[in-house]
């Protein structure tokens, strides 16, 4: 404690010989906390991992009822606010309050964007009974499996013959057109199986009576509400970040050599696109 | 601007700038890329691990560049690597049993579930 305390910066703490040490000392318990995250997140991912090689049919099912429009503009919203963010760290190395406070909110007003985006899906898949849970209802996996049989080829022998036997006869009739399959006939057929007709979006067969979605189907999405809800709580704590960090950079926090938090916040937001970048092709595209 | 107004440190962010702005269309094409390389149906094992290098290249690109790994510190790659290093171990112990189950033939109902649901005509 010999040193002079007015041979330093106000915003270096003492018990620090210079800025370095005190940068890297920072530096690396936000990198410790982060991977705290990457261990947590990788537990829900190695999940995933132990019921896909379990019940692979579930999986191409479960993902056929997402839309891949969605993820692929999700996964660029987030890629470009993760830009927004570069360029709110590059703005505060160089000392610009103005450039933080406005690339903040590019990137804060990107992040609200993925999460509507999110709470339009989540909407659907309510709409649809696909919450594990009292209201799960595999109906509308069911329709999707059967729109598209052909994509259940390599699962056989795991109790959904019906598909297979639809892939055969769509080999048969293919030629007649698949608008002609969504006649009135079939609507009649499938209203025996209660109210399909609210499910909308008709693969465009009737269910088979024997028909059955994949064991598994609820992990499926248990797992894309577990995965996809801690990474969007992930991005609504991300923006309340924001909000304090926006409060305090208006108060002129920071100055080009002093700006941790903003660095910090960078790091937090990059990873939280990591997570989804491996989501996007793991739940949306097999 | 001319070059005699610019000092070191501007000369530095242009140059960070140039690389940001590659690494911003690289993740963008690598995420058309994976798009389309998930309507080609390789089979099997092939399309989940194909999506996954994509996807490694992606996060590497933004750890690398994005998260400034290149230009840390010694120990910020030290704790970075430790992560990764508990990260794999924490993935491939799980692969190496869930994937090697299927690998035997097993009695219906013992450890397949699937087994029992195809009848025992198929298994016989």
């Amino acid at each position: 404690m010999s040193a002079d305390h007015h041979d330093h910066p106000p915003y270096q703490a003492h018990h620090f010989d210079s800025m370095e040490q005190q940068n890297q000392s920072s530096m690396m318990g936000m990198w410790l906390f982060m991977a705290q995250e990457i261990m947590f997140f990788g537990g829900l991912f190695a999940a995933y991992m132990a019921y896909r090689f379990s019940y692979p049919a579930a999986w191409v099912a479960g993902a056929s009822t997402l839309d891949v429009n969605w993820g692929f503009i999700n996964t660029l919203v987030l890629i470009c606010s993760s830009f927004t963010v570069i360029l709110m760290v590059m703005a505060a190395r160089k000392g610009s309050d103005k450039g933080i406070m406005g690339w903040l909110v590019a990137t804060m007003v990107l992040g609200a964007a993925f999460l509507g985006i999110k709470y339009v899906e989540y909407t659907g898949k309510f709409d649809h009974h696909l919450f594990p849970g009292k209201n799960f209802d595999t109906h509308y996996v069911m329709e999707k499996m059967a729109a598209h049989p052909e994509k259940y080829a390599e699962f056989k022998g795991m109790g959904i013959d019906w598909v297979h036997e639809l892939a055969g006869h769509e080999s048969h009739d293919h030629e007649s057109g698949d608008k002609h399959h969504e006649s009135k006939d079939d609507h009649a057929k499938e209203g025996a199986h209660g109210d399909s007709g609210d499910y909308g979006d008709h693969g465009g067969h009737a269910l088979p009576a024997d028909a059955t979605a994949p064991l598994g189907i609820a992990l499926y999405f248990g797992l894309y509400f577990a995965m996809t809800g801690t990474h969007a709580l992930h991005m609504v704590i991300g923006i309340g970040i924001g909000i304090w960090l926006l409060v305090k950079t208006k108060r002129g926090a920071w100055c080009s050599e002093y700006h941790p938090y903003i660095e910090y916040f960078g790091l937090y937001w990059h990873f939280v696109d990591i997570v989804w970048i491996f989501l996007f092709p793991l739940l949306y595209l097999i | 601007m001319s070059e005699a107004k610019k000092d070191h440190h501007d000369d530095h962010h242009d140059d960070h700038m140039k690389v940001y702005w590659l690494v911003f269309v690289g993740l963008l094409i690598g995420t058309v890329i994976t798009v389309l390389a998930s309507k080609i149906k390789l089979g099997g094992y092939m399309d989940v691990t194909l999506a996954l290098a994509i996807a490694i290249c992606k996060a590497s690109l933004v750890l690398i560049f994005f998260m400034h790994l290149r230009e840390a510190a010694r120990i910020v790659k030290l704790v970075a690597a430790g992560t990764f290093l508990w990260l794999i171990i924490l993935l491939a112990y799980p692969v190496v049993d869930i994937a090697s189950r299927y690998w035997v033939a097993v009695e219906p109902g013992w450890l397949n579930p699937h087994a029992e649901l195809s009848g025992p005509a198929d298994t016989e």
